[in-house]
């Protein structure tokens, strides 16, 4: 979900969160979705007896940002989880491009063009800041790392994104504060320049910006 | 508006300890050396041993006489070997205390395959190190797919192979296998130096493993952030079994090393928990934490030989074995306070 400029329509119907608000209810059809990057159709996730998503349905077009409300335990993080492909959902479709998807793993669904920045962040405390964000992607030659690219690339993005916080990306991520934590898994995700951007409450640990 | 700039000579900046940049002092670059060397992990082990080395040399004429050194290297590798292994598991958070038995078992199952199955000589020291690799992906599968602690898994394995070799070998020990004599057993253990040049392959090898690879990453990854790294994508079942394969595979080598140098079979090999102890206490004692996340192959290196220093000086100046676990003991625990002063050294970024 990239910065939008065009907030087109969008259906979100989460029966899991039954807020106030009726839902933006827009039943999708197949056929309607050849401007939509991305489609969730009726999808639905159990663990066990517990039933943690029911008939979820969303659509997102290009450019658009979808934010997805809902009380702790709605089933927002699950929801995110099924749409990045470390849960399996039990039934429903999801869409890219209007072209029906199986999300094998994470992986695939990284190949596919869909990446996450974790609520929990999904950063090794013991690997450097350059480790991080090339964590699962790293670049090998004869099967060795090659250190000295992701250090130059991840110090290239960071200042590209205007993160100037984080100063040497050899450094062991356990050695930055939460804010820089945050700035680190947000750039690694944006750095994969995914199709579809999912966002699992990640701006918590930044501090908003004081105007003067 | 800006004022002019000019170009002057810069006059050489002095930095807080009072040296100019540029033109570095030598007491400046030891001490930037000094604190780069005491953040390494291996850094503590390192000085204990060459402080060892220094005292035993003295203390006895012949510490450093070469029969001696090979002494050392014999006691030294086997348990660096089982070290490497260990120091994988436990960087990705796991462990395996049925290497000890898989070192004892994997010499006998080269004899059965050599000696009652008529497999070629090289044939069936592979086919004893494939078989103990099985025992690996047996622990693996166990721990990750059916989520029993590792600790507990191989416990288990731990007595069920002890049970395997008891039964089959009747508790007697075998002879190493009639044509193995000869250039492969010497090639593989019992020449003076040969444990010990495989034990440096195998440090090297796995040194760049863990630190130059993606699976070195992962290892590290799995260790240090089980769920991240799930979440990141990385096959963590894969990591940890993989890592059980490797320890198996590097406990029946240094078993089988170990057979050759002995020139026996025994079904005792290694003392049964000896072997996994000495194994663990080199880890910890090299800087590999528990905990899992991180830890040093070559500073596993460095424990083991702290440990064959220490049991070997022992002997030359005629202490009593018996202290050799209480020092034992000590040095662990103190190397485990060293290691977490250091950690909190490194995390503060040596300030």
């Amino acid at each position: 979900m990239s910065p939008a400029t065009d907030p087109t329509p969008t259906s979100a119907d989460v029966p899991g969160g039954d807020g106030a608000a009726p839902p933006i209810t827009d039943p999708l059809e197949p056929g309607l979705s050849t401007d939509n990057v991305f489609e969730v159709q009726h999808l639905a996730k159990r663990f066990g007896a517990v039933v943690a998503l029911r008939d979820v349905n969303l659509r997102l077009g290009r450019g658009e940002v979808l934010g997805l409300l809902g009380d702790n335990g709605a089933g927002k993080s699950t929801l995110v989880k099924a749409l990045c492909g470390f849960h399996r959902p039990d039934s429903g479709r999801i869409l890219l491009d209007g072209e029906p998807i199986t999300l094998r793993s994470v992986d695939h669904a990284r190949s596919l063009g869909i990446d996450i920045v974790y609520q929990d962040l999904a950063l090794v405390n013991q690997l450097s800041v350059y480790h991080n964000m090339f964590l699962n992607r790293e670049p090998v030659r004869l099967r060795l790392l090659r250190n000295r690219t992701m250090r130059r690339l991840a110090d290239e993005h960071l200042k590209s994104l205007g993160i100037s916080t984080v100063g040497d990306v050899g450094v062991e991520v356990a050695k930055l504060s939460g804010g820089q934590l945050q700035a680190i898994a947000v750039a690694r995700a944006v750095f994969s320049d995914s199709k579809v951007l999912l966002l699992d409450e990640p701006w918590p640990p930044w501090a908003p910006r004081k105007e003067p | 508006m800006t004022a002019p700039q000019i170009n002057r000579p810069s006059a050489p900046v002095r930095d807080s300890d009072g040296g100019a940049e540029g033109s570095p002092t030598w007491p400046r670059i030891l001490g930037r050396l000094g604190r780069a060397f005491l953040l390494r992990r291996e850094a503590s082990v390192l000085v204990v041993l060459i402080g060892l080395m220094v005292y035993f040399r003295f203390a006895s004429d012949v510490f450093l006489d070469r029969a001696n050194l090979v002494n050392i290297a014999q006691a030294s590798a086997p348990g660096a070997i089982v070290a490497v292994g260990i120091v994988l598991l436990l960087v990705s958070g796991e462990i395996d205390l049925s290497v000890g038995m898989v070192f004892a078992l994997a010499p006998f199952l080269m004899h059965y395959a050599d000696d009652l199955w008529g497999v070629p000589p090289i044939l069936s020291i592979l086919l004893a190190i494939g078989l103990s690799a099985l025992v690996g992906l047996f622990n693996g599968l166990v721990v990750c797919v059916l989520k029993v602690p590792s600790f507990v898994t191989t416990l288990g394995t731990f007595y069920v192979l002890q049970g395997i070799v008891l039964t089959t070998s009747n508790a007697y020990p075998a002879e190493i296998p009639v044509d193995m004599e000869g250039r492969i057993r010497s090639w593989f253990g019992a020449a003076d130096w040969a444990t010990l040049i495989w034990c440096l392959g195998i440090v090297a090898f796995f040194h760049v493993v863990l630190t130059r690879t993606r699976w070195g990453i992962y290892t590290v990854s799995v260790g240090g952030n089980l769920l991240g790294a799930t979440e990141a994508g990385i096959r963590v079942n894969r990591i940890k079994i993989g890592n059980f394969m490797i320890t198996s595979v590097l406990g029946a080598m240094a078993g089988i090393m170990e057979a050759f140098r002995v020139h026996t079979i025994d079904p005792n090999l290694g003392g049964g928990t000896g072997v996994t102890f000495t194994a663990i206490s080199a880890a910890v004692i090299g800087g590999t934490a528990l905990a899992g996340g991180s830890g040093t192959v070559i500073g596993a290196l460095l424990g083991a030989v702290v440990l064959a220093v220490l049991q070997n000086g022992f002997n030359l100046i005629g202490i009593s074995a018996n202290p050799f676990f209480l020092i034992l003991g000590a040095a662990i625990l103190i190397s485990m306070i060293i290691n977490q002063y250091l950690a909190r050294l490194r995390r503060s970024g040596g300030t």
